[in-house]
C-alpha cells in the first residue's frame, strides 16, 4: 500500500468534484425548513422544547416521547386519550423568554406560501391548526389530506396559504396545534403520534425520488455503520420516507430493514456490493466496499493513556419537567480500577440517580470549561469510529458537540439500542462511525470539536426513573492513517530546492575542512497525540553497513565510526554534523569549531561549535552526527587518566557508550542527537536551569536538516559514503 | 608548494528505500500502538498486542528488539529479558500486510515503580539503501502497590511572547516519584478576582520522568492592560489519575510586559 504524491492541478481537479456535488446536495438539504417538533431541524432552523417552546396540553390528553415507534430522530410525540367523548388538545407554543407559559409571537411570514409537513399516525380524527398572537387560530382535518384513523405512519404535507388563511403568520404563537374533532368519536386509551413537525417556505408535492447517504462508502467489515435515506417532491423539496433496505453483492445484516436511517454490518471479509432503500417502487442505492481495516491512529480520551480534555457531569435539575427545584437528578464519577474490560486495567464508573423525567451524564471536551471557545480540528477522524467499552443495566445516549452548535441543541444523540448494544450489565466493546453522528445532525463539525463524547441516561428513553452503575473504558476515536504521509524524507539540492535521490558532496582538496552537502533532507511528519521525537544517527559497526567501519571504538578513543568511512580503506572516517531549521535557508554556513579551552588530553576536553547565527537571530545549531558505537572518555576515578580496567560496560572502564545520556540506562535515545520532537525543531541551545536541550522554532513541519563532513581525515583518494545514516522516530 | 589535489570522488551516500518513489523515503513499517501504559502486580502476567503495517511496496524484514528505558536505580539489576518477551522477533511483511506482534510481559517479583522498555522495529535495509528509518514505540508498566506519586511544581514563568499580543508560560515539573507522570497543562490567566481571561494550552504527551524536571511551554492568546493578574497552573497527571494545581500573581506592565512573577518554589 504505498501513497502517491498528486500534482497540485490534480488535487484542485480532485477538491473541485466534491465541491461541486456538495454544491449539489446542499440544493438537496434546504435549509429553508422550520422544525417545531423536530430533531433534524433545530435552532436556528427549528424550536427546542423547554428551551425556546413549551408543548402544552389541553384537556383529556397525556403526551409522552415515544422512543419505539418513531419516523425520526431519537422519539416521536405520542398522545393519550384519556376519557371518552371529552375534547382534547395539545399544541407548541413559541415561549422564548424562558417565562412559564408565555406565548410570544414569532415571524413566520416567509412560510406562509409553503406547507407544514409532519409524520403522522393515528386512532382517532384529529384536526391540526396554527394560532397568532391576536387569537386567530385555523384549523385543518387530517382526513380531508387522507389521513384515515388507521393507527399507520404517513407523512403529510398541507399547504399553508389556503387551509391556515387568516392568521398572521409575522405574530403566530403556536405553530402547531391538534385537537380532537367529533365527540362521539373519542375513545379513552386511543393513541395518536406525531414526529418531524416542520414548516416549509415551499409547498411539498408527492415524493419523486429518494436519495440514500452516503452514496459511497467503505465499512470496515464487521462494523457498523448508518446510512440514511431521504424522500425528494419534484422540485427537490424534501418529503418524509420510510423504505426498506436490502443488500446486495456482500455478505452482512441490517439491525433494521426499515425506516428512514439503517444500520448495516458486514460479515463479510472483503468484497463490493449495494445497499438499496425502496420506497413505493422509488429506490436509490449506496455503493459499499468492504475491507479489512486495521486501526493506527488513535485520538485518545479516555483510558490508560488518561484523560483527554475535561471531563464533566451534568444533571437535568430544575429543568426535569416538574420544576420544582429539587435536586431529584444526580451523577457522580469515580475511576476504579477493580472493575474494567478484557485487556484494561481501569474504567470510569458513573453513579446515577434520575426521576422519569430526568437526565445525567457526563462528557469529555476541548479545554477548560470556562473556556467557551476551545475546540480541535479533529477533521482526520471523520471517517474514523468512536470506540468504547461499556457496561450498562440501562441504555444509554451518545452524541457529540462542534463548537458551532449550540449546548442544548445536540441533534447527534444515538442510543446504544439502535446498535444492538445490550443493556445486560456485562462488557460491550462499541464502534459507532463517527460519520454516523453527523448523519443525524449535518452540522457537526469535526474541524471545530468541543464535546468528543457525551453520554446520558435519561429518564424518558428508560420509561421511568431509574438509579444504578454504568461503566465506561477506553474510549477513543479510531482511524486508518496511511501511514506513509506520517513521515517522509525528501532529498533536495541546496542550490535550486529540486528533489534528487541522493545527498553528495562537491569534489574536494587535500586538507578542505567542513564542507556543506550539496543537498538537504527535507521531513514531514504528521504526529499522533502522543510525545514523540525523530533523532539521528549512523550505525557503521553493524552488520550489513557498508562501507563497515572496522575500527574499535570500546578500547581506542581515537576509533570512531561517525559519519562518512572510506570504501576502499574503511578505517578512514569523516565526521559528519547536522543543523535541523524550520525554512530553507540558502545562507547556512559551514560549522566553525571551538574547543572548550581545556587540554586536548584532559577527559572534560570538549570541541564544540560556534553558534552560527548569534543569539538575536536564533536558529538551529550545528550537532556533531554520532553513531550507535560512538563512545567517550568518561573518567570515573577522576584521575585524568584513561583507566581500562574490565571491559567495555564494567564499572570501572573508563570508555563509555556516547549514545545516550550518561550515567544511567537510557540507552533508548540519544537527547543531543534528537533533532525534532512534539515541542519542536532542535536548536543546538541548552536551558541551563535544566540542563535539557531546547526544541523551540516552528514545530510544524516540514523540517530541513541540513549536513555537513569534516574532510580532514580523508587522507586517501577514495569514496567515502555510509548506508547506514538513520533516523528513529519513537514515541514516549 | 604545490597543492597535491584529492579527488575524493564524493559522495553518493544517500540511496533512498525504494526505486519506484525514488525522492521520498518514508516510514516503511508503522506500529500501533505508538505508547502503553500498564498498571500490574508483582508476577502477574499479560500480553500486549502491537500490529504492524508494512507501507511500503516491498517485503520488509522486520527486526525487534526492546531497549532499556530510563531504568531507575531500584529496577538496574533486573535484565529486560526478565520481564519483556516480543514474539516474534523477527518476521517478513508483505506489501500492505498487517500483523500482530505479541509483548509477553511477566512482573518479576524484585520490580519497584515502573519497568519502561522502548521497543525499536527495524526494517532491514534492502541493498543500495541508505537511509533507514526506525519506528520505535515505548511500553510502561508501572508496579502495582510500590508506585510513588511524588510530583511538584517547581518554577513557573509567564512573559510577553513574540510580540505584544500573546504571553507564553512556562511551567516546570519536578517528578520525585518513581512512575513517569504525563501531564496535561493548563493555565488559566485570570484577573485580580479569579475571573477568567483566557486559558493557555500546552502540548499534551510529554513524560517527565522520575528524578528529572521537565518543562512545559504553552502560548496564551491574550494582551492584557498594566495590572496585577493571577495564573492558575492546572496540571492533569493523566496517567496516574491524579491531579496538581498552583496560583500564582504576575504584574504586567505596559505592552503586555511581565514585570514580576510572584513564585515560591516549593523549598523556599
Amino acid at each position: 500500500m504505498r501513497s502517491r504524491r498528486i500534482s497540485a492541478k490534480k488535487w484542485l481537479l480532485l477538491l473541485a468534484v466534491p465541491i461541486l456535488l456538495s454544491m449539489l446536495a446542499l440544493g438537496n438539504a434546504r435549509a429553508d425548513e422550520f422544525g417545531v417538533l423536530s430533531e433534524s431541524h433545530l435552532y436556528p432552523d427549528g424550536l427546542v422544547l423547554n428551551t425556546d417552546s413549551r408543548l402544552e396540553w389541553w384537556s383529556n390528553i397525556s403526551t409522552s416521547a415515544d422512543y419505539a415507534d418513531k419516523r425520526e430522530g431519537k422519539s416521536s410525540l405520542k398522545g393519550t386519550v384519556q376519557a371518552d367523548w371529552i375534547w382534547f388538545g395539545c399544541g407548541v407554543m413559541y415561549d422564548q423568554d424562558g417565562a412559564p407559559w408565555s406565548a410570544q409571537p414569532k415571524n413566520m411570514s416567509a412560510y406562509s406560501n409553503g406547507s407544514l409537513k409532519f409524520w403522522v399516525k393515528t386512532e382517532t380524527d384529529l384536526k391540526v391548526g396554527i394560532k397568532d398572537e391576536n387569537g386567530v387560530e385555523k384549523w385543518v382535518l387530517l382526513q380531508d389530506f387522507g389521513i384515515a384513523k388507521d393507527n399507520q405512519w404517513r407523512f403529510a404535507s398541507i399547504p399553508i396559504s389556503g387551509n391556515f388563511s387568516g392568521v398572521d403568520f409575522s405574530k403566530v404563537t403556536y405553530l402547531f396545534m391538534t385537537a380532537s374533532v367529533f365527540p362521539w368519536t373519542i375513545t379513552a386509551n386511543s393513541t395518536f403520534h406525531f414526529d418531524n413537525v416542520r414548516w416549509d417556505t415551499a409547498a411539498t408535492g408527492s415524493m419523486n425520488s429518494i436519495d440514500v447517504t452516503p452514496s459511497a462508502y467503505t465499512i470496515a467489515s464487521g462494523l457498523p455503520k448508518a446510512f440514511k435515506a431521504q424522500g425528494y417532491d419534484a422540485s427537490g423539496n424534501t418529503v418524509g420516507t420510510y423504505p426498506s433496505w436490502t443488500s446486495s453483492g456482500v455478505s452482512g445484516s441490517f439491525i433494521n430493514t426499515t425506516g428512514a436511517i439503517t444500520i448495516f454490518t458486514p460479515s463479510a471479509l472483503s468484497g463490493s456490493g449495494t445497499l438499496t432503500a425502496t420506497d413505493n417502487a422509488l429506490f436509490d442505492n449506496a455503493s459499499i466496499l468492504v475491507e479489512q481495516i486495521t486501526w493506527n491512529d488513535y485520538f485518545n480520551l479516555y483510558g490508560e493513556e488518561g484523560l483527554y480534555g475535561s471531563i464533566g457531569i451534568y444533571d437535568s435539575d430544575d429543568n426535569d419537567g416538574d420544576e420544582d427545584g429539587i435536586e431529584n437528578n444526580s451523577i457522580t464519577l469515580d475511576t476504579v480500577t477493580n472493575e474494567h474490560p478484557p485487556g484494561e486495567t481501569e474504567s470510569l464508573k458513573a453513579t446515577y440517580s434520575i426521576i422519569q423525567k430526568g437526565w445525567a451524564g457526563a462528557f469529555i471536551q476541548e479545554g477548560a470549561f470556562a473556556d467557551t471557545a476551545a475546540n480541535r480540528d479533529v477533521g482526520a477522524y471523520e471517517d474514523g469510529y468512536l470506540h468504547f467499552w461499556v457496561k450498562t443495566p440501562v441504555d444509554l445516549e451518545i452524541n457529540l458537540r462542534s463548537l458551532n452548535i449550540a449546548g442544548n441543541n445536540v441533534a447527534s444523540g444515538i442510543l446504544l439500542s439502535e446498535y444492538n448494544i445490550a443493556a445486560d450489565n456485562s462488557w460491550h466493546e462499541v464502534y459507532i462511525a463517527l460519520m454516523d453522528f453527523k448523519l443525524r445532525d449535518a452540522r457537526l463539525d469535526f474541524t471545530q470539536m468541543k464535546v468528543y463524547f457525551n453520554t446520558a441516561v435519561v429518564g424518558d428513553i428508560l420509561g421511568g426513573a431509574s438509579s444504578g452503575i454504568f461503566y465506561l473504558s477506553d474510549v477513543r476515536y479510531v482511524r486508518y492513517n496511511p501511514g506513509p504521509e506520517a513521515f517522509t524524507v525528501a532529498i533536495k539540492r541546496r542550490d535550486n530546492n529540486n528533489t534528487e535521490g541522493e545527498v553528495g558532496w562537491p569534489s574536494m582538496q587535500l586538507g578542505d575542512g567542513w564542507t556543506l552537502a550539496e543537498h538537504y533532507l527535507e521531513i514531514t511528519y504528521d504526529p499522533v497525540e502522543t510525545a514523540w521525537a525523530v533523532q539521528l544517527y549512523t550505525d557503521n559497526m553493524r552488520t550489513g553497513a557498508s562501507p563497515k567501519y572496522p575500527g574499535s571504538p570500546t578500547t581506542i578513543l581515537a576509533q570512531q565510526p561517525a559519519g562518512l568511512v572510506g570504501e576502499l580503506n574503511s578505517s578512514v572516517a569523516c565526521p559528519m554534523a547536522w543543523m535541523a531549521l524550520d525554512e530553507v535557508n540558502a545562507d547556512v554556513p559551514v560549522p566553525i569549531e571551538t574547543d572548550n579551552g581545556q587540554s586536548p588530553n584532559h577527559p572534560d576536553y570538549k570541541i564544540y561549535f560556534d553558534s552560527s547565527w548569534g543569539a538575536a537571530d536564533p536558529k538551529g545549531e550545528w550537532s556533531w552526527m554520532k553513531d550507535l558505537s560512538s563512545t567517550k572518555w568518561d573518567d570515573k576515578n577522576g584521575n585524568l587518566s584513561l583507566d581500562l580496567t574490565g571491559s567495555f560496560g564494567g564499572p570501572d572502564y573508563e570508555i563509555v557508550s556516547d549514545f545516550a545520556e550518561a550515567g544511567n540506562q537510557n540507552v533508548g535515545t540519544d537527547d543531543y542527537s534528537t533533532l525534532l520532537d512534539m515541542n519542536g525543531v532542535s536548536t543546538g541551545w541548552i536551558d541551563i536551569s535544566t540542563g535539557m536541550k531546547v526544541y523551540d522554532l516552528n514545530a510544524g513541519s516540514p523540517v530541513r536538516l541540513y549536513l555537513a563532513a569534516k574532510f580532514q581525515t580523508a587522507r586517501e583518494r577514495q569514496k567515502y559514503r555510509t548506508n547506514s545514516l538513520t533516523m528513529e522516530l519513537y514515541h514516549e | 608548494m604545490n597543492k597535491r589535489i584529492l579527488y575524493v570522488f564524493l559522495i553518493a551516500i544517500f540511496f533512498l528505500a525504494t526505486a519506484q518513489d525514488l525522492y521520498a523515503a518514508s516510514a516503511a513499517v508503522s506500529i500501533s500502538p505508538v505508547k502503553k501504559t500498564l498498571v500490574l502486580p508483582r508476577g502477574e502476567e499479560k500480553e500486549v498486542i502491537y500490529t504492524a503495517i508494512n507501507n511500503s511496496d516491498r517485503t520488509q524484514h522486520v527486526v525487534v528488539r526492546p531497549r532499556y528505558w530510563h531504568v531507575s536505580e531500584e529496577n538496574t539489576g533486573i535484565q529486560m529479558t526478565a520481564w519483556l518477551n516480543m514474539i516474534p522477533a523477527e518476521f517478513d511483511l508483505e506489501p500492505g500486510e498487517t500483523r500482530n506482534i505479541v509483548g509477553k510481559i511477566t512482573v518479576p517479583e524484585e520490580a519497584v515503580g515502573e519497568l519502561a522498555a522502548m521497543i525499536a522495529f527495524t526494517p532491514i535495509p534492502e541493498e543500495g539503501q541508505a537511509l533507514n528509518i526506525i519506528f520505535s514505540v515505548s511500553l510502561y508498566v508501572i508496579i502495582r502497590g510500590t508506585e510513588e506519586i511524588d510530583c511538584r511544581l517547581t518554577n513557573f514563568m509567564i512573559d510577553r511572547y513574540q510580540d505584544a499580543n500573546s504571553l507564553i508560560a512556562k511551567v516546570s515539573l519536578e517528578n520525585k516519584g518513581n512512575t513517569h507522570i504525563t501531564p496535561r497543562v493548563n493555565v488559566h490567566v485570570q484577573d485580580i478576582l479569579g475571573r477568567e481571561i483566557k486559558t493557555g494550552n500546552f502540548k499534551y504527551g510529554k513524560p517527565v520522568y522520575p528524578g528529572t524536571t521537565q518543562d512545559y511551554f504553552g502560548e496564551i492568546y491574550t494582551r492584557l492592560k498594566p495590572g496585577i493578574y493571577k495564573a492558575w497552573v492546572d496540571m492533569e497527571l493523566a496517567n496516574v489519575s491524579s491531579r496538581l494545581d498552583k496560583k500564582f500573581y504576575f504584574l504586567v506592565g505596559l505592552k503586555n510586559r511581565v514585570i514580576y512573577t510572584f513564585f515560591r518554589r516549593p523549598n523556599e
